[in-house]
């Protein structure tokens, strides 16, 4: 019988004493004993046989239990499902312990609308080990804890947020269209939801990732890039009522955190920049002014700085410098010779210098707290078995002040009943509470945190007119004094479902499903007012005045997403002749989402303790709202044919519509299919299987359609102008406008998903060992993206065609062993997996080079996703290269490279000149210039000539000769590829084992390769101006001009780790397309960050107390446990970039820090290292 | 029974099934977007707010920080600076190129909506009323494009990409183009309901284009086509239109009110929009959308300044050229006071213009002078820029980017006078009644003694500067067109392109066009001068050929469309 998904097999003990008469020869005694599980869970069911009399048996009960009369020394024969069985002698109150059988290839695998036994599985689907990702270490979050779980599956997390969700993909990027949107289908309990988070890991049975198109296709329109299947717990058939608790208490601390330099050296290294016209300041602060402060605090604290919020204290003298100094009135430089300092200037309306150091992670970072508790119930009830769970857990921010918080609270029911014999229905009901609460900074703490070094925004409080103690403007200030916005997210889903088995071998299964997700979101701004360093412009010094932030209003948004999705799908299964299995399933399916979405502030709170829109009186307010909907529907089928187990056959086919495309394009049918070959099984295999015990050759193929390529791509659609692009009044108001209505394309269809998988699955040694390989390629046909260019006639670009292609190739390679020695079982598991996207169709004009994310929608064809475009570094500029040419009439001298050295001038922007010190660049075309590509480089008849080259003249004049652009695949100078922003060779490996109820299990996680470009402050030497620098930035070239333009002294060494200093490097310079960096640090392979890394993800320990013992308690189970994520790591970058590698996004930048000129990289929320521990108890 | 159950199962299957269609065609359409389709073009408010866009393609003073069309287009005769020094608008065939392409999407614009008008049930005088609109507009982005390229492609509707006949098309003949707008602006102006508004589209406006596209044409056949008949047609139309509207913008009386006047009364003006002469405009509000053009026209760093060739443009205020006037002549300013350079007395006895155009006061590199609301500023050429600076705002308004909120006048008398009197003179048949109709306003108002004016005056006058080859009339109409309409709209350069006599801006033919003030008298030295004159060159050339009549057609046109062909002298 076919086991529908999500419906796993009720277990088929029954307890049943067997009084069987006795042979009088032998002394027959009652014993008693405790089977259990590799986790010292009791193996209820277990079947207990005294060998050679198969009538004396009996079955373990919910503690793992039995009471058997046997004969003095009969030898017990203990079987149970998944495990090995095994013989023990009979002795009174033994305790057996089962090994978990490797032989899994009976094990059921949840597929598309049913379950496959994993030996007859064709395509390429895979299992998580629920146990041992989730069940026994403190995940909250079901997506972050697959990380690494099966080899192609893909999470990322942007930021250590903890309220954000990780970017899921399974092999890879599967198409550019809809901002790259791949993700995976989401199945849980055999239909689809939109994310994972609402779910509780305690509530999770069953993990299948169906990769491949003959493993998804079932599921079609929205199952292009794979499925995530996931099945709740069920109840089952109880003999009583079993109840389990258990929590979670942990710490988090930052993984990692940039560290400043020391204020002194900070202020030394910025000034060093010695070439930037005007002095060092931060908003009038100047920097020479503070430093001789900075040294004398410096020495007067010990080198120490301040680990918290303290009280500043002014200058009273050079031997106590306090941490400000206050100008004289009237003045803002520091008189000469630092002399005419007044103690007695106190902070008041007058500008200063501040000068005090912090240690910005003690002082804004606290260890962050999170616990959680679940408590589940389930029993049977006459036909009707119930599952009941509770979850709540509660986490916080990193950040010391009004840290954020996140609440959950998780309800589950299942309940489901057999109403004849043949007839079972049931119920799901699920219903989750997010509430997340955050300060609303108005601006990102992160961004400012990491902006400047401490000692400018003050970390520190004084005392104002009223003896109150006030804070600065500053991270720490503000979050204190801001709102606390708050955003409710509910998730309520019920499900029923019923299923016949009218007559033997066929199984109707329907069901239904609503869901409803609502968020409500307050957000408000109440006025404050702060001690402030900053000023309108630079040049002007810091006052010390009040900084208020006077905006006030309320906002409040909500959305309602409610989708229902209907199935009805038939399975018919009957065997032939002993031989020929043969299944068929046919099915509908339909799916119906709607969405409304309404958002209104406005200004002017009335009462500030009230921040309710309705308590605003403001004439500046917003109003925006959103009612979008969508459907689908498909109709499946599948049939499965195998041989005796030796040849499989699987076809798949699915006719699906949607909503998304004109009624002319709407269907299309997707087939596809897979096929097995059990070698192992063949008759001439048999003297192998000894140590060979399995093997299975597999190869699918299919189609699946995406339709998922953006809202409103084939309608025209008109839009408002932004009030920024009007340029014409209407009184005194501005006009009204509307863009122009949008081109699109009339015909606009699927994109059309085409997988190719082979496959080989070996088990070894009865199948201790495993190993597991799939090669694959994914070609996305048919991709939406931008038309072939078009004459400029037709008014508007070319609109979105099914012109793109994109290819996928890759590898997964999995292997698995299991082990006894005695009472201890060892398990070690390795997956790795690697895939490379291959753009293979994309209309860019004359092929344009762009680098991974510079604007995101620019492609290059014949590229790589994730290519990132730069020069090849070669080494410092030294004094060698250069010939000083004095300046005429007494004016500065310059340095001028020497013939023979390729010439960076085209580099140069703005001040900068390359000189000693500076970064030298390979001219890998050996043209002795450094650029981007040859200006005049023209093509005649599909030949390419630059000036030089033999037929250059010729070919010019010919008048069909056309010019080359430059910074093309065509024309693209010393440019090359220097590295990909993909991670690559993913890969993950678990180590543990149990003895004697302790279990020990590490994971370790890693990349094998990934670059990364950015700019960020942290990785390149004040990307910005003024922007502080970090203790991995201590080591660079040195060089000092004299007033003639000479160097009068230097340092220059390939040892060092940075060129000579040049603030500013984070902007777009010669070459801004293919990324930001310019002066020295354009994009190039010297300062490509190396993101590979190797990760103890989890190291989890746990002991389970003797069953012997806590079963007096009427305790099945007790365990107690110590978790640990992301223990520590190994990294190329670490110590160079000072950034957890698994990061990617900048904050304050809506692009992925890479093109990002604010040198924002990294500055965003750190991940968290956890320690926890907890309980796990069931009765 | 338990079929009962499963064919009722089944049944409910098959009929749900049924609705499958619908049920994605329901969904199909968006509930909050809008959509374009026939029932978009039913609702008046749509058509409206899609024609309102068309305002922002007239530039103006400019749009926040952004440059516009007054004072900033500087490839003329009358400005020269530093940054500003502009050579011609391609000097090689770009790759691609927004002259090209951005008529072409105001085109597309304008052709939707004439196509969703085309089946819309709105009342038939909005719907005319609506579609003159959108004609006009279109007849605007097609006269840009002949101006540039001569023969370009005509597309009358707006295309689909699968059209590719006309996608891929030839070049339509610029004369059949021509036609084509005047065809258009015709209809705008008996069709279009507003007869008269300074904010809007009105027929008065479509009237005033008609005139700039019949002096362009009548000048462009007689000048470089040696069409008599066509020139004489187009001319004619020119008068036609521009008599048809002339009586009512009677010209005012104050010069600088027309540049810069508020939005509302103020600023010692009365509002832009109550100035009779006012056809069309652009206005401009205080903090909610201004432009910069009173901050670059009296920047700290270097203005763009008007050049000795346009100062010697002006009449003297007996009616008199330089040759013939009986008044001091002299163009050396006095030393006045500390390190200032006055020009008080050249500017009193020259046409009035010009004291309302430039500062008294001569600055420039090394010498700066302080304006009424300015910073110490300097100018390129030493004549600094006064016409569009309304000295009410305050030092930080004027001196700031995006401060600006005088109002720009778009079409206006001055302009539509000089555009009829111009026609007529051409076509042989101004008379003295035309003269004092069209002409002595301006003059009157320039304050140039008027007493003798009349035809024979003028065509008397004999000026030995004409160096356009056209008569004495002629040559006194384009100096008046010259002198009042200078740094407004970029309509010297197509003036001069239409006139045939883009060889003005040969700057080794022209030198004075890139010379400045006289400074002989200058109290503070400056080594670049040309004899007495300020040098604007700074070494840079700019040399006439025959192509820049004509702008190149971009290469990845001529790439993407094999019928496309370049035009004369490029490559």
């Amino acid at each position: 019988m076919l086991l529908m998904a999500g419906m796993p097999a009720l277990g088929t003990f029954q307890a049943q004493a067997a009084p069987e008469p006795q042979q009088q020869s032998q002394t027959v005694t009652t014993i008693t004993g405790t089977v259990l599980d590799e986790n010292n869970e009791p193996a209820i069911g277990a079947s207990v046989v005294q060998k050679g009399v198969a009538r004396n048996a009996v079955s373990t009960d919910a503690f793992g239990h039995f009471t058997l009369r046997v004969p003095a020394g009969a030898v017990l024969q203990i079987s149970y499902v998944g495990y090995k069985s095994m013989e023990a002698v009979a002795t009174p109150d033994m305790t057996v312990y089962l090994q978990p059988t490797t032989e899994m290839l009976n094990e059921l695998v949840a597929i598309g609308y049913g379950s496959q036994k994993r030996a007859n599985l064709t395509g390429a689907v895979a299992t998580v080990d629920v146990a041992r990702t989730m069940d026994s270490r403190p995940a909250t979050d079901v997506a972050k804890a697959l990380q690494g779980a099966v080899p192609g599956l893909t999470i990322t997390s942007a930021n250590g947020s903890i309220e954000g969700a990780p970017t899921i993909n399974i092999r890879g990027l599967g198409t550019l269209s809809n901002s790259h949107n791949s993700a995976p289908l989401i199945v849980v309990d055999g239909v689809p939801v939109e994310d994972m988070s609402f779910l509780n890991p305690e509530d999770i049975e069953e993990i299948s990732v169906l990769k491949d198109a003959a493993s998804s296709a079932i599921y079609g329109s929205r199952a292009a890039f794979g499925v995530i299947l996931i099945s709740t717990k069920q109840a089952a058939v109880q003999d009583r009522v079993s109840v389990s608790y258990t929590n979670n208490f942990a710490w988090g601390r930052a993984t990692v955190l940039p560290e400043f330099q020391p204020l002194v050296q900070n202020l030394e290294t910025a000034l060093d920049d010695t070439r930037i016209g005007g002095d060092k300041e931060v908003f009038g602060m100047y920097y020479e002014d503070v430093l001789p402060f900075a040294r004398a605090w410096a020495q007067q604290h010990g080198g120490k700085q301040y680990t918290d919020i303290v009280e500043l204290r002014p200058f009273q003298s050079w031997s106590d410098v306090g941490d400000y100094w206050v100008f004289p009135a009237g003045t803002n430089r520091l008189p000469a010779g630092n002399s005419a300092v007044d103690p007695n200037y106190i902070m008041q309306s007058s500008r200063y210098l501040s000068y005090g150091d912090w240690d910005i992670s003690r002082t804004l970072f606290q260890a962050a707290p999170s616990s959680k508790h679940n408590v589940s119930l389930e029993g049977t009830s006459g036909r009707t078995n119930y599952r009941l769970s509770f979850g709540y857990d509660a986490k916080e921010g990193l950040l010391k002040q009004n840290p954020d918080k996140l609440h959950r609270y998780m309800v589950n029911a299942n309940v489901n009943t057999e109403i004849f014999k043949w007839w079972k229905a049931g119920a799901r009901l699920s219903f989750s509470d997010r509430e997340y609460e955050n300060p609303n900074e108005q601006r990102n703490a992160y961004q400012y945190m990491w902006r400047w070094p401490g000692f400018f925004e003050n970390y520190g409080y004084v005392y104002d007119e009223n003896g109150n103690p006030k804070q600065f403007r500053n991270t720490s200030g503000i979050r204190s004094n801001s709102h606390m916005d708050k955003t409710i997210t509910t998730m309520t889903r019920m499900q029923g479902y019923m299923i016949f088995n009218p007559f033997k071998g066929f199984t109707l299964q329907a069901d239904f499903t609503y869901s409803l997700r609502n968020q409500n979101s307050d957000s408000a701004a109440v006025p404050y007012s702060l001690y402030q360093t900053w000023t309108p412009g630079s040049g002007t010094l810091g006052n010390y005045e009040p900084y208020s932030q006077t905006t006030s209003y309320a906002a409040q948004s909500n959305y309602r997403d409610t989708m229902w999705t209907a199935n009805v799908f038939g399975t018919y299964a009957h065997t032939f002749a002993d031989a020929h299995n043969l299944k068929v399933m046919l099915g509908w399916t339909a799916e119906e989402e709607e969405y409304r979405y309404f958002y209104a502030k406005r200004n002017g709170l009335v009462d500030y303790n009230l921040p309710n829109i309705n308590l605003t009186n403001g004439t500046n307010y917003t109003t925006s709202g959103k009612h979008t909907h969508r459907a689908t529907t498909g109709f499946f089928g599948r049939i499965n044919y195998d041989y005796k187990g030796i040849y499989l056959v699987e076809l798949n086919g699915r006719y699906d519509g949607s909503s998304r495309f004109p009624a002319a394009d709407q269907w299309a049918f997707f087939p596809s299919g897979s096929l097995g070959y059990r070698f192992s099984e063949e008759s001439y295999f048999a003297p192998l299987k000894k140590w060979w015990s399995n093997g299975k050759l597999r190869a699918s193929y299919g189609h699946i359609g995406n339709e998922a390529v953006g809202d409103n791509m084939f309608l025209s659609t008109v839009s408002a102008m932004a009030d920024s692009k009007i340029y014409w009044l209407n009184g005194n108001q501005k006009l009204v406008m509307y863009n122009m209505p949008t081109l699109v394309s009339s015909s606009l269809t699927w994109e059309r998903i085409v997988t190719t998988d082979v496959g080989l699955d070996l088990g070894f040694l009865d199948n201790s060992i495993n190993v597991g390989f799939d090669w694959y390629q994914r070609e996305t046909k048919d991709m939406l993206g931008p038309g072939a260019k078009l004459p400029a006639v037709l008014g508007a670009s070319a609109p979105y065609q099914n012109a793109g292609e994109l290819r996928t190739r890759g590898w997964e390679l999995s292997l698995n062993w299991n082990h006894s020695f005695g009472d201890a079982d060892v398990y070690a598991t390795f997956n790795i997996g690697d895939a490379r996207t291959k753009i293979t169709k994309w209309n860019n004009g004359d092929d344009q080079i762009y680098s991974y994310l510079p604007s995101l929608g620019n492609y290059t064809q014949g590229q790589y996703f994730g290519d990132i475009w730069g020069f090849e570094t070669d080494r410092y500029f030294t004094m060698d290269d250069f010939n000083f040419v004095p300046g005429a009439d007494g004016a500065a001298g310059n340095y001028v490279l020497k013939d023979g050295i390729p010439d960076q001038t085209f580099l140069q922007t703005d001040a900068f000149r390359y000189g000693p010190g500076d970064i030298k660049f390979k001219d890998l075309n050996g043209d002795g210039v450094i650029n981007d590509g040859n200006p005049d480089m023209i093509m005649l008849n599909g030949k390419y000539f630059v000036p030089g080259d033999a037929g250059y003249e010729e070919a010019l004049k010919n008048p069909n000769h056309k010019g080359v652009n430059t910074r093309t695949l065509a024309n693209h100078g010393d440019l090359k590829v220097i590295g990909n922003a993909m991670p690559r060779f993913e890969y993950s490996f678990r180590l543990g084992g149990a003895w004697k109820g302790f279990d020990l299990d590490l994971f370790f996680q890693g990349v094998g390769k990934r670059d990364m470009w950015a700019t960020g402050s942290t990785i390149i030497p004040m990307a910005q101006s003024a922007l502080g620098t970090f203790t991995n930035m201590s080591s660079y070239n040195h060089v000092t001009y004299g007033a003639d333009g000479k160097i009068t002294d230097y340092q220059i060494s390939e040892s060092n780790t940075y060129p000579r200093m040049y603030s500013g490097a984070g902007g777009a310079g010669a070459v801004g397309s293919i990324g930001n960096g310019r002066y020295n640090f354009y994009p190039q392979s010297r300062y490509l960050m190396n993101m590979s890394y190797l990760r103890l993800k989890n190291i989890t320990f746990g002991y389970t107390l003797p069953v012997e013992l806590t079963r007096k308690a009427l305790i099945q189970k007790a365990r107690i446990y110590f978790s640990a994520d992301n223990v520590c790591f190994l990294h190329n970058g670490a110590g160079k970039y000072q950034l957890d590698p698994e990061m990617s996004t900048a904050s304050g930048s809506s692009v992925q820090g890479y093109n990002d000129g604010n040198g924002t990289f990294g500055r965003t929320i750190p991940l968290q290292r956890t320690f926890s521990f907890g309980v796990q108890v069931t009765l | 029974m338990k079929k009962i159950y499963f064919i009722g199962a089944l049944a409910l299957a098959g009929m749900s099934l049924a609705g499958c269609n619908d049920f994605l065609n329901d969904n199909r359409f968006p509930l909050s977007d809008q959509i374009e389709n026939p029932m978009f073009w039913n609702n008046g408010m749509n058509v409206e707010n899609q024609i309102n866009t068309f305002y922002n393609d007239f530039l103006g003073y400019g749009n926040g920080t952004g440059s516009g069309d007054f004072y900033f287009k500087t490839l003329n005769d009358d400005q020269c600076g530093r940054r500003e020094f502009t050579d011609w608008t391609f000097v090689t065939v770009p790759s691609s190129s927004g002259s090209w392409n951005d008529p072409y999407e105001e085109i597309r614009r304008a052709n939707i909506v004439i196509g969703g008008l085309a089946n819309s049930t709105l009342p038939a005088s909005e719907r005319d009323n609506y579609m003159g609109q959108a004609r006009l507009y279109r007849a605007k982005g097609y006269f840009d494009l002949v101006r540039r390229y001569g023969d370009v492609p005509l597309v009358e509707k707006a295309l689909d990409p699968a059209e590719e006949a006309a996608l891929f098309g030839p070049r339509t003949p610029r004369a059949e183009v021509m036609d084509f707008i005047l065809e258009d602006l015709k209809y705008a102006a008996s069709n279009i309901s507003d007869q008269k508004n300074a904010n809007k589209f009105s027929s008065d406006l479509a009237n005033a284009m008609i005139v700039e596209v019949g002096i362009y044409e009548g000048a462009y056949a007689k000048y470089h086509l040696n069409d008599a008949a066509r020139s004489k047609q187009y001319y004619g139309e020119a008068i036609t239109a521009g008599e048809a509207i002339a009586g009512r913008y009677p010209i005012c009386a104050d010069y600088t009110s027309l540049y810069k006047s508020l939005r509302t009364d103020g600023g010692g003006y009365t509002a832009l929009e109550k100035n009779p002469e006012i056809i069309f405009m652009k206005a401009y509000e205080q903090g909610v959308f201004m432009h910069s053009i009173v901050d670059y026209s009296s920047a700290s760093d270097g203005i763009a300044g008007l050049t000795k060739d346009a100062f010697d443009s002006y009449l003297f205020i007996d009616g008199r050229p330089a040759a013939t006037t009986t008044l001091d002549k002299t163009d050396a300013g006095v030393a006045d006071g500390d390190a200032a350079l006055s020009i008080q007395g050249l500017l009193d006895v020259r046409d009035q213009r010009l004291a309302m155009t430039t500062y008294p006061n001569v600055f420039y590199p090394g010498m700066t002078w302080t304006g009424p609301n300015t910073a110490a500023m300097y100018s390129q050429t030493g004549y600094g820029v006064a016409k569009f600076d309304n000295w009410t705002f305050s030092a930080n308004d004027a001196q700031t980017a995006n401060r600006g909120y005088n109002c720009c006048p778009l079409y206006w008398g001055a302009r539509l006078y000089l555009g009829i009197a111009e026609a007529k003179a051409e076509n042989g048949t101004l008379t003295d009644a035309d003269v004092a109709k069209y002409i002595k306003p301006l003059w009157d108002r320039a304050g140039i003694d008027t007493s003798n004016l009349n035809l024979a005056w003028l065509a008397n006058m004999n000026d030995p500067a004409n160096d356009m080859g056209v008569s004495s009339l002629i040559w006194e109409i384009r100096r008046c067109r010259r002198c009042e309409l200078i740094m407004d709209d970029n309509i010297r350069y197509w003036d001069l392109v239409r006139w045939h006599q883009l060889d003005k801006l040969d700057t080794t033919k022209n030198p004075d066009i890139v010379l400045g003030a006289n400074i002989a008298n200058a109290p503070v030295a400056y080594d670049n001068v040309v004899g007495n004159y300020i040098n604007c060159s700074y070494g840079r050339t700019r040399k006439f050929e025959d192509k820049y009549y004509l702008y190149p057609v971009p290469g990845d046109q001529l790439d993407l469309n094999e019928k496309l062909t370049q035009n004369p002298g490029w490559k």
